[in-house]
């Protein structure tokens, strides 16, 4: 294979989780709404025109916040049992949750003890981002384990692949085949769920391309197997197969790298005006 | 050599409601906030 070879149950990314960058419509959507109320209190100037009057005790109110807090530090904790791999950074990114979580539980019980204190009133804001820097942090980290099981599934379609290539026999190609068949439709449908979710449009159809490309070779790579098997001694046969197996490899290529892959894509040189 | 589990959760989706829950709670102190303003406007001098 000409994939650089990243082991099995071993996580490595390439993007840095402490940037902030969303990549996903998933994490975006999740977190747009905190990001919107969050923006609003702090850019607030004027009265609101939200419906007035339904408060309920500041302190139940304080206690939800920390509740939830709680709800998602758990979650967490089970995702990251769930993928030893990536179970250290997790807890990390699960601490500082925490952490803030306690520092915003302090200030919005501050707050609701007197909450015509400007002064207690930035301190809640300022919270209220911590906590939400680090919720970001985690999501995007359970993004990555994401990103880790869909390359894991590449790696069982290579290794798949690599059996498929060396069968000598017609049963041993159509055994490989059927195996070969499963795992690049699981990787198919976890890129398929990727492209869908991914917020550059160019990333997406990248996606599609590559695909495109492994469903329209995958059967070719059978075809043309079949007769390589069968005529081991004729070149053309042997080109054939190679054909069709190289773009596949180059398909699955092009997935790990665009799901690897961070920032804005560059534009394609065809693109623009002509 | 592999096992499909159609359906399941990925990782960002199992954290969704649980962000959104906070995401409520947060929003449930912001108005508790304008309830605070409308009370500081409305205590006579």
């Amino acid at each position: 294979m000409s994939l650089s070879p990243i082991p099995q149950g071993s996580l490595q990314i390439k993007w840095d989780p402490k940037n902030l960058e969303i990549r996903t419509k998933s994490v975006e959507k999740t977190l747009e709404p905190l990001v919107t109320q969050v923006t609003t209190l702090v850019n607030q100037n004027g009265p609101s025109n939200k419906k007035k009057g339904r408060s309920k005790k500041a302190n139940v109110l304080s206690a939800a916040v920390q509740k939830a807090t709680e709800n998602f530090v758990i979650q967490g904790e089970q995702i990251a049992h769930d993928f030893p791999e990536v179970e250290n950074d997790m807890l990390a990114a699960i601490d500082e949750v925490r952490k803030t979580g306690e520092t915003m539980d302090d200030a919005s019980q501050d707050f609701a003890a007197d909450p015509c204190s400007s002064v207690k009133r930035g301190a809640m804001v300022r919270a209220a981002r911590a906590l939400l820097s680090a919720v970001t942090r985690l999501l995007i980290l359970a993004d990555m384990v994401d990103v880790h099981l869909l390359l894991k599934s590449l790696h069982t379609v290579e290794g798949d692949l690599d059996r498929l290539k060396n069968a000598s026999s017609q049963q041993e190609l159509m055994d490989y085949f059927r195996d070969f068949g499963q795992s690049m439709a699981e990787l198919l449908d976890k890129a398929a769920k990727r492209q869908a979710d991914l917020k550059d449009p160019r990333k997406q159809e990248e996606l599609a391309a590559a695909r495109a490309v492994l469903k329209k070779n995958s059967m070719m790579l059978l075809t043309a197997s079949k007769a390589y098997v069968r005529h081991p001694e004729l070149a053309a046969a042997r080109a054939n197969r190679d054909y069709a197996y190289k773009q596949v490899c180059d398909a699955i290529k092009a997935i790990s790298d665009i799901t690897q892959a961070s920032g804005l894509s560059d534009a394609h040189p065809y693109e623009g005006p002509g | 050599s592999t096992q499909i589990q159609p359906d399941q959760p990925t990782a960002v989706q199992r954290l969704s409601e649980p962000s959104q829950m906070l995401k409520h709670a947060v929003v449930n102190l912001i108005n508790y906030q304008d309830d605070a303003d409308l009370a500081t406007r409305a205590i006579p001098e």
